[in-house]
């Protein structure tokens, strides 16, 4: 296959932008809900946030 | 929300495996090019995700108009969330374009319109992240980066017709060229089932970045609570690690 280096490249480029990005969003997404859950915690428990389990 | 992070891997899952079948038929359904060979290989994801970014950017462009008219922070959400996914996108657009035009032109880049026009319209929406990040106040940051996503859009139009309107090294358009233009018709199947799986990350990647921003307005707002309840203990700091400021749109 003619020129087959840089139609890999290609390809692997292409998905490793995509999966880099897919997980660096799911990534601030699970912190994000593991945040929200340690401020929910010391709201109902009117302790800081700190405190609360994350 | 275990349920929800459940569909998440689920809709992952499903989404790899729509791409793994794009690429089979890519690699192995869609015939040979006569004058480029394997490398017109890259067309099918070169194209595709071309079209995929247009989408993002036309999303952000509604959203806009819907935030400047509605002034609901959920359409601004919306707009940021489509424009990194636009970009994200566009950056395989212009990644995959020099791999291709390296051995069949023997350069890399050149400045022509379609090349400049697609540059030109990954700064425009570069920038209007950036320019998310300078503005403290939610509601100013949320109406100056609508006013500014209507204006970045028009370089989407230029850049689809920028190989129609002038001469370009970039090849004049092969789909909705007119007449002397066209694909086989296998290649257009190919074309079609890559299509459908970039749109399906599309909406995968758009629905979790659109999550990440109603997560964020929660933690402000609850940050804001938090701080208003027992001023100066400070779990503001905590949440603006990741809000970047409190209540209203978001960043």
């Amino acid at each position: 296959m003619k020129n087959f280096e840089s139609l890999f490249a290609a390809y692997i480029l292409v998905w490793a932008i995509f999966f880099v990005y897919y997980f660096t969003v799911a990534r601030r997404l699970a912190e994000l809900r593991e945040e929200l859950n340690a401020l929910k915690a010391a709201v109902l428990g009117g302790s800081e946030p700190g405190s609360a389990k994350r | 929300m275990r349920s929800t992070v459940k569909t998440l891997w689920l809709g992952a899952a499903l989404v790899a495996l729509l791409l793994g079948i794009a690429g089979y038929t890519a690699f192995f359904i869609a015939p040979t090019e006569r004058t480029m060979g394997d490398i017109q290989r890259i067309f099918y994801f070169h194209v595709t995700s071309a079209w995929t970014g247009f989408l993002s950017f036309f999303i952000v462009f509604i959203a806009n108009v819907a935030y400047l008219v509605a002034r609901k922070p959920r359409w601004d959400s919306l707009a940021v969330s489509a424009a990194e996914v636009g970009l994200a996108f566009t950056t395989v657009v212009l990644v995959t374009g020099p791999i291709w035009a390296h051995p069949v032109w023997g350069i890399w880049w050149t400045w022509d319109a379609r090349l400049t026009s697609t540059f030109v319209l990954w700064l425009l929406y570069v920038v209007y992240l950036i320019l998310r990040n300078l503005l403290e106040d939610p509601e100013r940051r949320a109406t100056v980066s609508a006013v500014y996503g209507i204006f970045a859009f028009l370089d989407v139009p230029i850049v689809y017709m920028s190989i129609r309107w002038w001469r370009t090294q970039h090849p004049q358009p092969v789909i909705a060229g007119g007449s002397g233009s066209g694909l086989d018709a296998t290649m257009w199947r190919v074309v079609l089932v890559c299509w459908a799986a970039l749109l399906s990350l599309m909406v995968l990647v758009l629905r979790s970045r659109y999550q990440l921003e109603k997560l964020r307005h929660e933690v402000a707002e609850l940050s804001y609570e938090i701080d208003s309840r027992a001023p100066g203990t400070g779990s503001r700091g905590l949440a603006r690690q990741e809000t970047g400021g409190q209540g209203g749109a978001t960043r």
